[in-house]
């Protein structure tokens, strides 16, 4: 658990329409955490990252940044703190991917938005750091599915968030970018003290990098805690429905599962 | 190397608009030269209070389509959506015929009926399509589109209904004012329009970066810190505004807010910081130029500019759907 308790859920219960997609959820999230959510599809995983995130309206006051409701907190100043990546994002308009990174000061920047030196400089760092340095001035929709990935990832770090929040950041990427994505948060995670919350179906990256997991189920929380404690055979034939095999990957002591059948 | 880049495009916008501010007022009907206007009162008079300011007029009427066009299509993720395709227009142009049709000479702040129906018949139809796609969370697009579409569709059928019902005398002059218009003497309409152009462009260039990062998805956009809905309501009803003034004083013409923000897109790639500016003046020089040819094609009578853009962009907006078909096609 972290340190300092940076967002607090307390008895989350949301519908889209009648049938309720999150029931009475409570969660803290505490500084330099590395959270993966799992769970089945329509397990409510996406909803509660979008609430966490506070782009989904909550009439009731039931999240809370640094003991402050979301609700009354401005646009501007939530963005500064929380950072957050939808599952697809879809530009219409050929944005280069300096304009992309750019967009990760908005919120540290005011009116017609003109860039100080330190802003010039959090961008250098962070389109370094993601290794997209080398096409900056070409068009977003022109780069690959791991390229894309990293420049979004690289806006939402540019924001300097305490709190990064991502949908399935690496389901379209392979093997090789996958890792390096992971590497990169856990980077950011370990030296910098940031918060990451990952919604993710991949469970042995999960395993591997995440120093908490939560299991969701029919938007309940069925499990909660470090990955050997939450990846339970049982537990987990009953969420997902098939038989699992559970191992160690001796490479990396981490947890690794096998669905059979 | 970006920056020069940019840098000359702007002068070239501006020399265009320069020399056609300059050069569009001598062409016309009557061909005037400079010994006339410095010498002859009828020289004079055709020149200063006909021709420049219908020349001012017109180029303001393009700026604030082309403007409002680029504004909707950002917001709403398509570029499709315009002031003309979401309907706003026809909202504006039913105000405008009821007032016609009902005839009564209300005035409110020097304002005619036409214009008051007009903007309400705008704004009117921009409120019942924010609140019929708005679903639960955020507004959809293509519902957006959809809506405007069939909002279209019922106000050009009760317009054809006031039609039916008029006389005449108010037929006539409703289809003259439908076709689109810019034939004003004096400089009453450029100058009352004017205020209203240039708040609405200040206030969007101002917001032109948060435009921006409207265009990537609300989502998105709130995660960044843009407050969407307020920027988003502000600007449906500053834009609804402006366009019901347009529309009241100069007929529902259309395909200007389609053709030009996209060309300039093409052109001069995403940033609004760019584009508004951009696209506004272009917008405005297109309708010098479309007025222009309409004042002299078949002079000494004149043709409504509203058939010379619709001409122009049928063609240019069924192109666009195709494009579109064979883009999801693919």
């Amino acid at each position: 658990m972290g340190l300092q308790n940076i967002l607090h859920i307390d008895g989350l219960t949301f519908a889209y329409y009648d049938e309720p997609v999150l029931q009475d959820i409570s969660l803290s999230f505490g500084s330099s955490e590395f959270v993966g959510i799992i769970g089945p599809n329509g397990a409510g995983k996406s909803t509660l990252l979008k609430h966490m995130a506070g782009v989904l309206p909550c009439s009731e006051d039931r999240i809370f940044l640094e003991n402050i409701s979301l609700n009354r907190i401005a646009r501007r100043k939530l963005a500064r703190t929380i950072a957050y990546l939808p599952q697809e994002v879809e530009f219409v308009f050929s944005f280069s991917v300096d304009e992309i990174l750019r967009m990760g000061r908005y919120p540290h920047t005011k009116g017609i938005r003109i860039y100080s030196q330190k802003d010039e400089n959090i961008i250098d760092h962070v389109s370094q750091m993601m290794d997209v340095e080398e096409f900056r001035i070409r068009n977003f929709s022109d780069l690959s599915g791991g390229e894309k990935q990293r420049v979004l990832i690289g806006s939402a770090l540019a924001q300097e968030p305490k709190l990064v929040l991502l949908d399935e950041p690496t389901s379209a990427l392979d093997l090789h970018h996958q890792l390096g994505i992971y590497q990169i948060l856990r980077a950011q995670q370990q030296v910098e003290g940031l918060t990451v919350v990952v919604v993710t179906h991949d469970i042995n990256l999960a395993a591997q990098f995440c120093t908490r997991m939560i299991l969701m189920d029919k938007g309940k929380i069925i499990g909660d805690g470090p990955p050997d404690q939450v990846l339970k055979f049982q537990t987990l034939q009953e969420v997902f429905g098939v038989k699992v095999y559970i191992d160690i990957n001796p490479m990396t002591d981490s947890l690794y599962i096998l669905p059979y059948g | 190397m970006i920056g020069n880049m940019a840098g000359a495009k702007a002068i070239f916008l501006i020399s265009v608009l320069l020399l056609t501010l300059v050069i569009a007022p001598f062409i016309g009907g009557t061909a005037i030269d400079l010994q006339e206007i410095l010498s002859g009162d009828v020289g004079r008079q055709i020149m200063f209070e006909l021709r420049m300011p219908r020349v001012v007029f017109a180029f303001l009427v393009g700026f604030s389509l082309a403007l409002i066009g680029a504004v909707f299509q950002a917001l709403l993720r398509n570029d499709l959506a315009t002031p003309y395709t979401l309907g706003v227009s026809s909202g504006g142009s039913l105000g405008a015929v009821l007032a016609i049709k009902s005839g009564f000479l209300l005035q409110w702040a020097g304002f005619s009926a036409i214009v008051i129906f007009s903007v309400a018949g705008s704004l009117l139809t921009i409120m019942i399509i924010y609140f019929i796609a708005r679903s639960r969370h955020g507004m959809s697009p293509l519902t957006l589109v959809l809506t405007g579409v069939t909002i279209s569709l019922l106000f050009s059928s009760l317009i054809l209904f006031i039609h039916y019902l008029a006389d005449f005398t108010e037929t006539y002059r409703m289809i003259r004012w439908l076709m689109g218009g810019l034939q004003i003497s004096g400089w009453q309409y450029p100058l009352t329009l004017m205020p209203f152009t240039i708040i609405t462009f200040l206030y969007l260039f101002y917001h032109s970066h948060s435009i921006n990062i409207l265009s990537t998805g609300h989502e998105m956009a709130m995660s960044k810190g843009v407050d969407v809905l307020r920027l988003q309501k502000q600007i449906f009803f500053g834009g609804s505004v402006l366009i019901g003034v347009v529309v009241a004083f100069a007929g529902p013409i259309g395909f200007i807010g389609l053709i030009i923000p996209h060309l300039v897109r093409l052109l001069l790639g995403p940033d609004h910081k760019v584009i508004l500016p951009a696209g506004a003046v272009a917008g405005g020089i297109f309708l010098v130029w479309c007025d222009t040819l309409a004042r002299t094609v078949i002079a000494p009578a004149e043709l409504p500019v509203g058939i010379i853009t619709a001409m122009i962009g049928g063609p240019f907006f069924m192109w666009l759907l195709l494009k579109h078909t064979r883009k999801r096609a693919l």
